[in-house]
C-alpha cells in the first residue's frame, strides 16, 4: 500500500501527476487567467451598462459569431460604420469618416456636403441600415441623401427639410417603414424603374434593394443577389445658413458579429461570457470556501468536544441538509430583488452545516484518538491549540478535495437562479444569458450561440473543478490510488 | 520526603456493565533520581496508574481519588487549569505507549519537539528552533532531523524524538509507558542506555511502565508488580528479582524464557480476573497454587522489611517453603 499523502503541498504535487489533476489545474488556471484579463478586455463600466440599449446600438441584433464564415462558402456581411463627428456612441477603431466639405453659393447660403465611399464585398445582405444625423439649423434648408452603387446607379433616397429649428437629432432607420420619411417609396420607385418586380410598400427592404443586382428579383429577399463593389453616400444640405452645422453617422449592420454573436438587444455576448467567468468563479469559490471551511471547523469542533456540542452540531446539520435551499432561494428571489452578494450570503447561511461536517467529524473522531493528541494534552496544550494544530491539519487534504468538488454545485445553483430570472439584476452571468435566451426563444429562432456558449462556460468550469476534486480524491483515498 | 508520594489511588471507569476497577488503592513512593518500574500483565492497570498520576482521564471516570503529593504539594487538590500549568508544564512528563504514533505526521520534528515549550510561553521561532536543536542533541540526534517529517525517521529515531519532547520542559519526573515495546533489541538497548545517561545528567526520576522484566531489571531501582489493579509486591529491584515473595511475582519472573538451561518458561493457568467483579480477598487467589482459607481476606502489603500482599509471608512462610521445596 502506498504511503498516505500528508500535507497540502504533497497532495497538490501528487494530484498534478494524475491526468485528471493536470487537466483540472490547467482548466482552473485558464479561468483564473481570464479573471485577470477580463477587466482589461472589458472594463467594469462595460458591464455596468449591460442593461442600457444605447451602449450596444452599433451592433446587429441576434447576430451569429463571425468565425462561422470559416465553415461556409459564403461570407456574411459585417457591420460598417461611417461617421462625421457625431457625438453619440463610442468612438471605435475601424470606423470610417465622411469627408466634409462646405461651399458658399452666395454670401447668405452655403452647401454642406458629407460624402463617404466604402467597399461592400460580402455574399450576404446587411441586416439593416441606419442613418443618424445631427443638424443645427437657423432656417429650414433642404437635406438630400444620395446613394451611389457600383453599377453607377444614383438613388436619391431622401429629400426633406428639418421640421424644427435649432439642434436637431434624427435617426433614420432606413430599413424600417415606421419612419415618417419616404425612403421606402423612393427606393421602390427607383427599383421598379430599373426593372424590379413591384412589391407592396410594406415589403420594401432598402437594405436589400439598395445592395442588390439590378433585375426583377431585386426587391425579393429570396431572389436578390448581392452587388459587390464600391458604394458611396452623399448627404447634401442646400441653402444652409453660414452658422449651420451637420453631423452624421451611417451604419450598415452585418449579420454576424464578434466571437460569440449578439443577443436580441444587440449586446455583445462575448463580453457577457467573459464576465460570466469571474462572476461564476467568484461565486462558486467564495461559497465553497466559506461553507466548506465553516463545515470543517464545526465538524472537527463537534468531534473534538463531543457531548452536547457535537449533538447540537449534528442535529443542526441534519436539519440544514433536509432543508430545500433552492425553493427557499426562489421564494426570497420573488419577494426581493437580490444582488449576487445577497444570494451568496443566503447560500452560505443555509450551508454553514452540511455533508462536509459529517465527513470531517468522522475523520476528526479518528484523529483525536491518535496518541500525539494525547501527548499534546499531556504537556498541557489547550483544546483550541490541539484542534487547530493537530486535528485540523489532518483533515486539510480531504477538505481540499471537498472544496474543489463543492464549487460546481454552487456555480450551478447561481446559474439556476439567474436562469429563472432571480439572479443579480445587473451582472450578465452565464445563467442569466441562458435565461434571456430561453425567454426570447433563442433555440426556436436558431440562435444557438446564445445558449451554447454560456452553457459551455458552465460545463467547462464545473468540469475543471470536478477534475480537481477527483484528482485529490484519488490521491488522498488510498483505495483509489494508482500504483 | 519522597518527590512523589502516591497513596491509596483509585481510578474506576464507568461502563455499561458496572465500574471497572482499573486502579484500586495503589500506593508507592518515588525518590528524586530514582527509577520505579511498574511491571505487570496487560490490563493490570499500569497505564491507568500513570494516567491517574498526571490526571489524563478519559470521559467515563467513575471514581478518581486518593492522594498524590508531588514535591510536597498535594496535586490532587489542584484545579484542572493549575494542574495543566504547574504539573504538566514543569513537573511530570509522559512518554506514551506506542511512541511511533506520538508524532503528528503533518508537522516537522523540530516544531513538535518544542511544542511543549511554546504551548506555555511566547517563544520566538528562532529561539524555539535553537531549543529544538539542543533537545535533539540531548538524545543524540543530528541537527537536520529537526527539518524532517516523522515518517522519514526510523522507529528508534522517533522514540528518541518523543523522549526529547518529554525532556524539553525540564521535568522532574518522566513517566515512560512501554517506551521500547515496538523496537528491536539493539534499538531497545540504545534507548535504555540513553535513558540511563539522561537520568544521570539531569537527575531525573522515572516511572517505567513495562511488561518486559529484563528491561525493568536493567533500569529500575525499585520494582512494583501490579496485578488486577493493585500492587502485589513492591521493593528494591535486587529483592524482587532475586527473591520475590508473592506467588504471582514469582510466576511472572519464571515466565521469562531463558536461552540456556532446561527449564521451560512457565505460564500461569487461568486468566486475569475481570476488573468489574474482582474476586474477593486476594485477587490472585483463583490462580494461585498456594491458596488457602486465609486468602479469602485481603492480605496487607507490609510484612516487616518486605512489601508483598500475600498471607504466606506471615504465618504461611513455612507453608510456602514447604511446598516450594
Amino acid at each position: 500500500m502506498p504511503a498516505p499523502v500528508v500535507g497540502l503541498r504533497a497532495a497538490v504535487r501528487e494530484a498534478l501527476r494524475t491526468k485528471a489533476g493536470l487537466f483540472g489545474f490547467g482548466m482552473v488556471g485558464f479561468l483564473l487567467a481570464l479573471v485577470i484579463v477580463v477587466p482589461v478586455l472589458a472594463p467594469y463600466d462595460v458591464i455596468s451598462s449591460w442593461g442600457e440599449s444605447e451602449r450596444w446600438s452599433d451592433n446587429p441584433y441576434s447576430a451569429a459569431p463571425d468565425w462561422l464564415d470559416a465553415f461556409s462558402a459564403t461570407k456574411a456581411a459585417r457591420t460598417k460604420i461611417v461617421e462625421w463627428n457625431l457625438l453619440q456612441g463610442p468612438t471605435r477603431d475601424r470606423v470610417d469618416r465622411f469627408t466634409y466639405s462646405e461651399s458658399n453659393t452666395t454670401e447668405l447660403f452655403k452647401i454642406i456636403q458629407l460624402r463617404a465611399r466604402w467597399t461592400f464585398a460580402y455574399d450576404g445582405f446587411p441586416q439593416e441600415i441606419r442613418l443618424q444625423t445631427l443638424y443645427w439649423s437657423t432656417e429650414q434648408p433642404v437635406i438630400a441623401i444620395e446613394w451611389t452603387r457600383p453599377d453607377d446607379e444614383n438613388v436619391t433616397i431622401y429629400q426633406a427639410s428639418p421640421q424644427r429649428l435649432g439642434p436637431n437629432v434624427e435617426t433614420l432607420s432606413l430599413s424600417s417603414m415606421t419612419q415618417p420619411f419616404n425612403v421606402l417609396s423612393a427606393v421602390r420607385q427607383w427599383a421598379v424603374g430599373v426593372g424590379a418586380d413591384p412589391v407592396p410598400i410594406e415589403k420594401v427592404r432598402p437594405h436589400i434593394a439598395l445592395f442588390a443586382e439590378k433585375g426583377p428579383g431585386m426587391m425579393d429577399p429570396s431572389r436578390a443577389k448581392v452587388l459587390k463593389g464600391y458604394y458611396s453616400m452623399t448627404i447634401t444640405v442646400f441653402n444652409a445658413e453660414p452658422s449651420d452645422k451637420m453631423q452624421a453617422r451611417f451604419t450598415s449592420f452585418g449579420t454576424v458579429f464578434g466571437i460569440a454573436g449578439t443577443d436580441h438587444l444587440r449586446r455583445d455576448l462575448f463580453i457577457g461570457l467573459l464576465w460570466g467567468a469571474p462572476v461564476a468563479l467568484a461565486f462558486g469559490v467564495a461559497a465553497a470556501v466559506i461553507t466548506v471551511m465553516a463545515q470543517v471547523i464545526l465538524g472537527a469542533l463537534g468531534a473534538f468536544y463531543g457531548g452536547r456540542t457535537d449533538e447540537i452540531i449534528q442535529r443542526g446539520t441534519d436539519f440544514l441538509i433536509i432543508l430545500p435551499v433552492l425553493p427557499i432561494l426562489i421564494l426570497i428571489g420573488q419577494l426581493y430583488q437580490i444582488s449576487i452578494v445577497w444570494t451568496l450570503l443566503i447560500v452560505v447561511m443555509f450551508n454553514i452545516l452540511g455533508g462536509t461536517t459529517k465527513v470531517i467529524r468522522t475523520i476528526a473522531l479518528q484523529v483525536k484518538e491518535e496518541s500525539y493528541v494525547e501527548t499534546a494534552r499531556s504537556y498541557g496544550a489547550s483544546r483550541l491549540r490541539i484542534l487547530f494544530r493537530y486535528i485540523m491539519p489532518r483533515t486539510m487534504p480531504y477538505t481540499f478535495a471537498l472544496l474543489a468538488l463543492s464549487v460546481p454545485g454552487f456555480i450551478f445553483l447561481e446559474a439556476s437562479l439567474s436562469f429563472i430570472g432571480l439572479g443579480d439584476p445587473v451582472l450578465p452571468t452565464w445563467g442569466a444569458l441562458m435565461g434571456d435566451a430561453s425567454r426570447n426563444g433563442a433555440l426556436y429562432n436558431g440562435l444557438w450561440w446564445w445558449i451554447a456558449f454560456p452553457a459551455l462556460g458552465i460545463v467547462f468550469t464545473t468540469i475543471a473543478f470536478a477534475l480537481l476534486g477527483y484528482a485529490f480524491d484519488k490521491v488522498l483515498n488510498p483505495r483509489l490510488r494508482e500504483e | 520526603m519522597a518527590m512523589l508520594e502516591v497513596k491509596d489511588l483509585h481510578l474506576y471507569y464507568r461502563t455499561s456493565r458496572g465500574p471497572v476497577k482499573a486502579v484500586d488503592g495503589v500506593s508507592f513512593n518515588l525518590e528524586a533520581g530514582e527509577t520505579l518500574a511498574l511491571v505487570g500483565e496487560s490490563g493490570c492497570g499500569k497505564t491507568s496508574t500513570a494516567s491517574a498520576v498526571i490526571r489524563m482521564l478519559p470521559r467515563n471516570v467513575h471514581r478518581y481519588d486518593g492522594s498524590v503529593t508531588f514535591d510536597g504539594n498535594n496535586i490532587m487538590s489542584y484545579s484542572n487549569e493549575k494542574f495543566r500549568q504547574d504539573v504538566r508544564w514543569k513537573g511530570v512528563s509522559i512518554v506514551f505507549q506506542g511512541a511511533m504514533n506520538s508524532l503528528s505526521p503533518v508537522l516537522r520534528v523540530g516544531y513538535q519537539v518544542t511544542e511543549p515549550l511554546t504551548v506555555h510561553s511566547n517563544m520566538s521561532r528562532e529561539e524555539a528552533r535553537d531549543f529544538a536543536r539542543e533537545a535533539l542533541k540531548r538524545v543524540r540526534l543530528p541537527d537536520y532531523i529537526a527539518d524532517r517529517y516523522p515518517h522519514e525517521l526510523s522507529g528508534g529515531m522517533k522514540q528518541r524524538v518523543v523522549i526529547a519532547m518529554a525532556l524539553v520542559v525540564n521535568p522532574k519526573i518522566v513517566i515512560l509507558d512501554e517506551p521500547t515495546s515496538a523496537l528491536d533489541v539493539m534499538t531497545q538497548a540504545n534507548i535504555i542506555n540513553l535513558l540511563k545517561r539522561l537520568r544521570r545528567d539531569a537527575g531525573l526520576s522515572y516511572i517505567f511502565i513495562t511488561h518486559d522484566l529484563a528491561l525493568a531489571s536493567e533500569l529500575a531501582d525499585h520494582v512494583a508488580i501490579m496485578y488486577a489493579g493493585k500492587i502485589v509486591e513492591i521493593g528494591p529491584s535486587e529483592d524482587i528479582f532475586r527473591d520475590s515473595k508473592h506467588p504471582y511475582a514469582q510466576r511472572l519472573l519464571s515466565g521469562v524464557p531463558l536461552l540456556r538451561g532446561t527449564q521451560a518458561p512457565q505460564s500461569i493457568p487461568g486468566a486475569p480476573p475481570d476488573l468489574i467483579h474482582p474476586p474477593p480477598g486476594c485477587r490472585f487467589r483463583p490462580r494461585c497454587p498456594f491458596a488457602w482459607e486465609k486468602c479469602e481476606k485481603e492480605p496487607p502489603l507490609e510484612w516487616g522489611s518486605r512489601k508483598a500482599a500475600c498471607w504466606l509471608l506471615g504465618e504461611g512462610e513455612a507453608r510456602l517453603g514447604g511446598i516450594a521445596a
